[in-house]
């Protein structure tokens, strides 16, 4: 516990601003109103057992921030994840309202509820319940973001729901398969460089830490996984994400326990007007 | 009776003719992050009335600069940094005076906006002044605690008075 106490106070000590750009998590804030972004990810399995080969997938997403306190993501996938050869994989739709928010001179408090859904062609595999291209299904959930001076924390809780036609089958039921879970995200990130800001061109480096987890609501499956991952941000606009992702905990039957993201993300700021009221 | 006295108040301010904003130093709060302080810069440069938009980012601070003989509407500044997804937490703003009288509950009327002066009493105002919009949202929650009694006592009138201090 003083082990922990004394990292915290360390982290804290850092003397830089903290990032809540999060590389495999949402924050609780919102895009600024009337911007657009334009997001490519690259997700990347080392080892893909059954087609004894890597496994890749590549995702598309476009945001929209709607108001200062609504954001809405759209996005399509495709991969070989589930499949021998690339093919299309899945659409998605996202979105996340902000309904509380605490600011003070460099800190802030957030809320935020989100919805998230996804269509995926892909073949029911293995025991993970995700929306981002593997399964068909909804999810919900609140995400709570705290910006403290020189660190930055964020939590989740979410639940999911899979829609794939195979539970709503009532001739063939496959009782192994899972549809509900709890999700749990709990990250961390601050900002390396530059140690003191001056203009908007300085090159940042972000470092997060989170973790990821993941509770079936039959059979007790879980996962817990580790995911360090670093961020450069260009000209205050342009970021560019890496990510690890490795399992700690769990028992649950998966592509792999290790996967690497790559992200590449623009943002547009003042795309249109604010209407004259 | 209740109208009559918000028709009272209403009409119950010196107009400034010869007042004009110049600038503004605004402090953001929320922020510390680059790419959250370019979204602010952005939003206030989309505003008709701004020239230009200095920005110290570690300070937090945004240097607004008015386009002459425009009218400038703080509200709007209010709601630019807020659809950028932060707050303000102070909003300094520098006024051309000439030759204004400052009287004690008197509103002055500066462009098409109306100023509660909180202090000052009986000054008369020459050249640029600065002075601080101490209303709900013009300051962090906390520092505004300090002046909300005072705010909401004025508040009667059904147009808006930005509350200010000198």
């Amino acid at each position: 516990m003083q082990k922990l106490l004394s990292i915290i106070a360390t982290l804290y000590s850092l003397s830089s601003s903290s990032q809540e750009l999060f590389v495999n998590s949402e924050p609780a804030s919102v895009l600024p109103a009337r911007s657009l972004s334009i997001k490519l990810s690259a997700y990347i399995v080392p080892y893909d057992r059954v087609f004894a080969r890597a496994a890749e997938r590549y995702l598309t997403e476009f945001m929209v921030g709607v108001n200062k306190k609504l954001s809405l993501k759209i996005g399509a996938g495709f991969s070989n994840m589930h499949t021998s050869s690339f093919e299309k994989e899945s659409f998605s739709f996202y979105g996340k309202y902000r309904f509380f928010s605490q600011d003070d001179v460099h800190k802030h408090f957030r809320m935020a509820a989100f919805l998230n859904g996804s269509y995926s062609y892909a073949p029911f595999h293995y025991d993970e319940v995700e929306l981002m291209g593997d399964k068909t299904g909804i999810s919900m959930g609140i995400i709570a973001t705290q910006l403290l001076n020189k660190f930055a924390l964020s939590a989740s809780v979410s639940h999911t729901q899979l829609l794939d036609s195979s539970r709503f089958n009532k001739v063939v039921y496959i009782p192994t398969r899972i549809y509900q879970a709890m999700n749990y995200s709990f990250s961390y990130g601050y900002l390396l460089f530059p140690r003191e800001y001056k203009d908007f061109n300085q090159l940042n480096l972000n470092l997060y830490v989170e973790f990821l987890a993941q509770q079936t609501l039959t059979q007790g499956k879980y996962y817990i996984d580790f995911a360090p991952a670093m961020q450069f941000i260009i000209n205050s606009n342009l970021k560019l994400n890496a990510s690890y992702r490795i399992e700690l905990a769990g028992n649950m039957q998966r592509i792999s326990q290790y996967k690497w993201l790559f992200g590449f993300e623009k943002s547009f700021l003042n795309v249109w007007k604010r209407k004259p009221n | 009776m209740k109208k009559f006295f918000i028709l009272l108040w209403t009409c119950w301010f010196v107009t400034a003719g010869n007042a004009q904003f110049t600038k503004a130093s605004l402090e953001a709060s929320g922020v510390t992050c680059s790419l959250c302080s370019k979204a602010i810069k952005k939003a206030l440069e989309g505003l008709s009335f701004v020239q230009e938009v200095k920005v110290n980012v570690k300070a937090q601070d945004y240097n607004l600069v008015f386009k002459e003989n425009s009218t400038v509407h703080f509200n709007d500044i209010q709601k630019a940094v807020e659809d950028a997804g932060f707050s303000i937490a102070s909003l300094k703003v520098t006024c051309y005076f000439d030759n204004v009288k400052l009287q004690k509950d008197e509103n002055i009327r500066i462009g098409d906006q109306t100023f509660n002066f909180l202090n000052g009493n009986n000054e008369i105002l020459n050249g640029e002044k600065t002075f601080t919009i101490i209303d709900k949202s013009f300051l962090t929650p906390k520092a505004f605690k300090k002046y909300s009694a005072i705010v909401k006592q004025n508040a009667i009138s059904n147009i808006r008075i930005y509350h200010v201090i000198i």
